[in-house]
C-alpha cells in the first residue's frame, strides 16, 4: 500500500500543471514599467477602487504623452479585488510574480493594505496606498508608503487653527466609545489642543447606535464649551448637534473624516450648519495645477474628481517622479529616492514622506456645511511637528 | 422465560384512548401476531414497545426490566430490534453497508479507532463478515454493492429484517413485513421468519395477512377499539366469536 | 521553479480543502446543514493568532490550539441546537455566524475592529498540503469506519438509525466538533498565511463560499469537495482574463452546475468508486470490494457509475 502522501501527490501535481497551461503567457514585454493597481472594482468598496484606477490612468496617460518612465512606456495593470482578503494576497502576488510590477499602489482600504503590504514587504516591492489611513500600515516595513491624509497630522493642524483661528480656548470633546476609530481620534485631539494653549472642559461619551445624548449635552452645557470636537460619525454626530440646539447651545463642532457625508445634513439639517470637517481634498478655489486636472477629470468622465481620483493620481505621479530621480525602475533601486520625496507637489496637496514614511500632506482641507453641503472654509497648511 | 410483558399498558392522545390496559406476554422464541382492524391500536402498542410514545400508564417489561419511554437506540443496545412499516432504509448507501450500520450496536470503533486504523481494521473484518452472514441469511448476497433504493420493494423489506437481526436482538418487531409482496414473496417470507426463530429469536408480528399470520405465528393476540379480545392458538382464534364479530362488523 | 502566484494560489486552496472537507463532514456526510461554517474559521484563526501574536507560541501549537477551540465551540453550539433540524438548525448556525462576528468586533484582545496585523508568515504551500492530505486520510478513514457509517446513517434516517442504536444527539454533536476542528485548522492556517483578522472576513458570505465548494464539488463525496474546493479556489484567478465579467462567470458556473449537475461534479463519487474506474481501465475488469487501500488518484471523469463504498 503506497503512502497517503504518494497518492495525493499525483493530484496537486495535476492541479499544478492545470494552473500553469492556464497562466503561462505572462511575459515580461520589454520596454514596459508596470504598476499594479489593487483595489476593488465590484463589491462594497468599488467606489474607491474605481475612482482611484481613473485618478492612475489619467496620470499614466499623462506621462506617457510626456515620454513615458525612462524612455519606457508607463502600464496600470489593474486586477479588481472585491475588497476580499484573499483576493487582495492573490492580486498582490500576481503582480509581483507574474506581473513583475515595479510598484504597487492600492488598496483603498486599512485593512486590504495590511495584507498586501505584508507580500510586498517579503517581495521587497514598493507598495503605496492612496487610501488607507487606518495606523499600522507604515510599521509593515521600508516598502510601504501611503499618500493620504492621516489623523496624527491632520487633527493637529486642524486643533492649532480652531484655537488660534476661533479662539476656542474652552472645548468639548465627545468620543464614540465604541468606535475604534472615534476612541482613537480623541486622544490625538486631546493631546493636540493641551499642545496649543487650550483647554478640554469638559469629556463626555456616547455610543454608536445612540440616539438620545440629553444627558450628554446637559452636561457640555454646564461647562459652558466655545466649541466641540466630536470624533464619531456622522449619524450620532447630527443627532448630537441637533439635541445641543434643542437645550440652545449654540456651538459648532469639528470632526474627522468620519462626519464626511451628505448623511450629515440630511439628518442634523440646521442643526449641523457651521460644523466643520477635514479632508485632504476639495475641489474648491484650485491651484492651476488642480484646475487643470480637475477640468480634464471633468472632460473625459463628465463628473467631478473627488479625493480618492487626486490621490490616485498623485500617488502615480510620486512614484515616477523618484524612478526618475533615482534613473531606475527596480523597486530596490528607487525606494530610497522615494522615501526622500519632499513637497511633492501633487492635486490633492504635496506631499512629504517622514522618516518613518508616514506622509505629511500639506495643506489639510477644512469643511464647512453651509447651505446643507461641504463647502472649503481654510485650506491649514502643514509642517512637520517639531 | 418471558422475553416481553405489557402490563395494563394504556395510551391516551389528549381525550382518545387508543390502548386501553393491555396485558400481553411474549414467551422466549416464540412468534406472536398482533393483529386487529385498522385502528385498533396495534400501530400504537408497537410505537410504545419500540420508545417512539411513553405509555400514559402501565409497564412495558423486558426481560423483566422496565423500558417504558426509553429512546430507541437504548432499546436496540437492550436487544429490541425493529423493522417499519413505510420501509426506512439508509437509501445511498450501499446493501452492506445498511447491515453494517444496523451491527453499530454490537461493534466498537470511535474516532481514535477510525484514525489508528490497524485495531479498526481487524474490527471492520469482523463486522463485514457478520454483515455479509446477515445478507446470505436473507437471500441478499449478491446485492451487496447496490445501493438500497435500487432494490425491488420485497428485497427492501428482506433488507429491513436483515439489517435488524445485525443487531443481534433477542426480540425482532415485524412491522407489516409481507405489506406489498406477492404470494410467492410472502410465502419465502414466512419462510424466512421461522428460520429466524430456530435461531433463537423471539418475533413480534404485526401484520394483516391472516394467511401469513396464522401460517407462522404460535400464538395470535387480537386487538379491537384499543382492547385486547382474544389470546391464544391460531386455531382458538380463527374460531373465535368475538374476533369473527369484530373483523365483519369491520368489513360491514 | 514554480510561479509564486501560482504556489500561493494552490496554497489558498490547501487550506479552502481543509475547511471544506469539514463542512462536508457536518453537510455532506452527516446531513446537518450548516450556515456558519466560517464562524468556526474565525474561531480557529482569531485563537491560533492570538497564541503566536500575544504568547509566543510555536507555530504547531497555535495550529492545534485553534483547532481544538473552534471544535469546543462546535460541541458547544451542537449541545442546544442539535436538536433543531432541517430549516432551523441552518438558521440557528447562521445566528451563531453573526454572534461570532459581532463578539470579535467588540473583543479587545482580537483587536476589536481594527482586527490582528503582524501575524507571523508560518504557513507555506506545505505546511498546508501536507495537512491537507492528513485531513483527506484522515476523513477517508472516518468515512470507512463504524464512526462514519453513524454519520451517514443520520443522514439518510434520523429515525432509522437510532432504531439501529446510534445515538443521534451524540453523533451529531461529534459531527459539529470534527468539522469544527477542521474548520479552525484551515483558520489558523488562514492567519498564518493572510496575516491579517478582521472580522469582516468572516460574515455569512465566506460561510456560503465554502458551502459552494462542498456543494459543487458533491455533497458527501471527499473526492468532490476537493475538487469542489479547487475549482472554486483557482476560478475566480482563472478568470481574470474576462476582466469585469469575472464574478457573472463565477455567478453563472454555479448556476449551470446546479441546473445541470444537481448533485455536484462528483456527486457519489468515492476514492473507491475512482479505484474501481482506474482498475477497469487498464485491467478491464471490476475491482474488488471492501478492505485493502483506499484511494485512488484521478480526477476529472465522469461520475456514471455509483458504486458507493463507505
Amino acid at each position: 500500500m503506497r503512502s497517503a502522501h504518494g497518492k495525493f501527490s499525483r493530484w496537486i501535481l495535476f492541479l499544478v500543471l492545470a494552473l500553469s497551461m492556464i497562466g503561462s503567457s505572462a511575459v515580461l514585454a520589454a520596454g514596459e514599467v508596470k504598476i499594479g493597481f489593487l483595489g476593488a472594482l465590484t463589491g462594497n468598496v468599488a467606489t474607491y477602487g474605481i475612482q482611484t484606477l481613473r485618478g492612475m490612468e489619467m496620470a499614466a496617460d499623462e506621462i506617457n504623452t510626456a515620454g513615458g518612465v525612462l524612455g519606457q512606456k508607463l502600464v496600470i495593470v489593474k486586477e479588481d479585488d472585491r475588497g476580499d482578503k484573499t483576493e487582495i494576497a492573490n492580486v498582490t502576488q500576481k503582480f509581483i510574480s507574474r506581473d513583475h510590477v515595479s510598484a504597487i499602489i492600492g488598496d483603498p482600504t486599512t485593512g486590504g493594505t495590511k495584507v498586501a503590504a505584508a507580500i510586498a514587504q517579503e517581495n521587497k516591492v514598493i507598495l503605496l496606498s492612496a487610501g488607507a489611513v487606518g495606523a499600522g500600515v507604515v510599521e509593515i516595513g521600508d516598502f510601504i508608503f501611503r499618500n493620504t491624509v492621516i489623523d496624527s497630522i491632520a487633527a493637529p493642524a486642524v486643533t492649532k487653527y480652531i484655537v488660534e483661528q476661533f479662539k476656542w480656548k474652552r472645548i468639548a470633546l465627545v468620543t464614540s466609545i465604541n468606535n475604534d476609530y472615534s476612541v482613537g481620534l480623541s486622544r490625538i485631539f486631546e493631546e493636540a489642543v493641551k499642545d496649543n494653549g487650550g483647554g478640554i472642559m469638559v469629556k463626555e461619551n456616547v455610543s454608536d447606535g445612540d440616539t438620545d445624548f440629553s444627558a450628554q449635552v446637559t452636561k457640555l452645557k454646564a461647562a459652558k464649551p466655545d466649541g466641540m470636537i466630536f470624533t464619531g460619525y456622522y449619524t450620532e454626530g447630527a443627532l448630537l448637534m441637533k439635541e445641543l440646539r434643542k437645550q440652545g447651545l449654540n456651538i459648532n463642532m469639528v470632526g474627522g473624516d468620519g462626519l464626511l457625508s451628505p448623511v450629515l445634513s440630511e439628518l442634523g439639517g440646521k442643526a449641523v450648519e457651521g460644523s466643520m470637517v477635514y479632508a485632504g481634498f476639495s475641489p474648491e478655489r484650485p491651484s492651476p495645477a488642480t484646475k487643470k486636472f480637475l477640468d480634464a477629470y471633468r472632460a473625459k468622465y463628465h463628473e467631478e474628481a473627488d479625493m480618492f481620483v487626486a490621490q490616485g493620481y498623485d500617488a502615480v505621479k510620486i512614484v515616477v517622479a523618484a524612478m526618475k530621480r533615482a534613473k531606475s525602475t527596480e523597486p530596490q533601486g528607487y525606494r530610497k529616492e522615494l522615501a526622500e520625496t519632499k513637497g511633492f507637489p501633487g492635486v490633492s496637496g504635496n506631499t512629504t514622506f517622514l522618516p518613518n514614511r508616514e506622509p505629511l500632506k500639506s495643506p489639510i482641507c477644512l469643511l464647512v456645511v453651509r447651505n446643507g453641503k461641504f463647502g472649503l472654509l481654510e485650506r491649514i497648511p502643514v509642517s512637520p511637528k517639531k | 422465560m418471558v422475553v416481553l410483558e405489557l402490563n395494563e399498558v394504556t395510551m391516551r392522545f389528549g381525550g382518545l384512548t387508543a390502548v386501553n390496559r393491555v396485558n400481553l406476554l411474549l414467551n422466549e422464541n416464540e412468534i406472536l401476531g398482533l393483529i386487529g382492524p385498522n385502528g385498533a391500536g396495534k400501530t400504537t402498542i408497537f410505537n410504545m414497545i419500540t420508545g417512539i410514545y411513553t405509555p400514559s400508564a402501565g409497564k412495558i417489561l423486558f426481560q423483566g426490566k422496565e423500558i417504558n419511554g426509553l429512546k430507541s437506540y437504548l432499546l436496540t443496545r437492550k436487544g429490541i430490534a425493529r423493522t417499519f412499516q413505510n420501509i426506512r432504509l439508509f437509501g445511498e448507501l450501499t446493501v452492506l453497508d445498511n447491515v453494517k450500520i444496523g451491527g453499530h450496536v454490537r461493534s466498537k470503533g470511535n474516532l481514535f479507532g477510525a484514525l489508528t486504523r490497524l485495531p479498526a481494521m481487524a474490527e471492520e473484518r469482523r463486522i463485514a463478515e457478520k454483515a455479509r452472514s446477515f445478507l446470505a441469511f436473507m437471500g441478499l448476497a449478491a446485492k451487496e454493492q447496490e445501493l438500497a433504493r435500487n432494490l425491488s420493494y420485497g428485497e427492501q423489506r428482506r433488507l429491513e429484517i436483515a439489517r435488524a437481526m445485525a443487531s443481534d436482538p433477542t426480540l425482532l418487531l415485524l412491522d407489516e413485513p409481507a405489506a406489498g409482496m406477492n404470494p410467492q414473496e410472502t410465502m419465502a417470507l414466512m419462510e424466512m421468519i421461522r428460520r429466524i426463530r430456530d435461531k433463537g429469536l423471539t418475533i413480534l408480528l404485526v401484520e394483516h395477512d391472516m394467511k401469513l399470520v396464522m401460517g407462522i405465528c404460535d400464538r395470535v393476540a387480537v386487538l379491537d377499539y384499543g382492547e385486547k379480545i382474544a389470546d391464544g392458538t391460531p386455531k382458538e382464534i380463527q374460531s373465535n366469536q368475538r374476533v369473527i364479530a369484530a373483523y365483519l362488523g369491520e368489513a360491514g | 521553479m514554480i510561479n509564486a502566484y501560482y504556489l500561493q494560489v494552490l496554497t489558498i486552496m490547501g487550506i479552502n480543502v481543509i475547511m471544506a472537507l469539514g463542512l462536508n463532514l457536518i453537510t455532506g456526510v452527516t446531513g446537518q446543514l450548516s450556515l456558519g461554517h466560517a464562524a468556526f474559521m474565525s474561531i480557529g484563526a482569531y485563537a491560533a493568532a492570538i497564541l503566536t501574536l500575544n504568547y509566543g507560541a510555536p507555530f504547531w501549537l497555535a495550529l492545534l490550539f485553534g483547532a481544538l477551540v473552534a471544535a469546543f465551540f462546535g460541541v458547544l453550539l451542537g449541545f442546544p441546537t442539535l436538536r433543531l433540524s432541517g430549516d432551523y438548525l441552518a438558521i440557528a448556525t447562521m445566528g451563531f455566524g453573526e454572534i461570532t462576528r459581532v463578539i470579535l468586533l467588540n473583543l479587545d484582545i482580537a483587536g476589536r475592529a481594527l482586527g490582528i496585523s503582524g501575524i507571523p508568515h508560518s504557513s507555506n504551500f506545505s505546511t498546508v498540503w501536507i495537512l491537507a492530505v492528513l485531513s483527506i486520510v484522515t476523513m477517508v478513514f472516518v468515512g470507512n469506519s463504524r464512526l462514519g457509517r453513524a454519520f451517514l446513517a443520520i443522514r439518510e434516517d434520523e429515525i432509522a438509525a437510532e432504531a439501529m442504536g446510534v445515538n443521534s444527539t451524540y453523533y451529531k454533536i461529534q459531527a459539529f466538533a470534527l468539522g469544527s476542528f477542521f474548520a479552525g485548522l484551515g483558520g489558523g492556517l488562514y492567519a498564518h498565511y493572510i496575516t491579517y483578522l478582521n472580522p469582516s472576513d468572516f460574515g455569512f458570505m465566506k460561510s456560503i463560499e465554502i458551502l459552494n465548494m462542498v456543494v459543487l464539488g458533491g455533497m458527501g463525496s471527499i473526492p468532490g469537495t476537493i475538487l469542489g474546493a479547487g475549482v472554486l479556489t483557482a476560478v475566480p484567478e482563472v478568470l481574470r482574463a474576462v476582466r469585469e465579467y469575472r464574478m457573472l462567470f463565477y455567478g453563472g458556473l454555479l448556476v449551470f452546475m446546479m441546473i445541470f449537475k444537481p448533485n455536484g461534479l462528483l456527486g457519489g463519487v468515492h476514492f473507491s468508486t475512482i479505484r474501481n474506474w482506474l482498475i477497469r481501465i487498464f485491467k478491464g475488469s471490476a475491482g474488488s470490494p471492501a478492505g485493502g487501500s483506499r484511494g485512488g488518484t484521478g480526477a476529472g471523469e465522469d461520475a456514471k457509475t455509483r458504486v458507493q463504498e463507505g
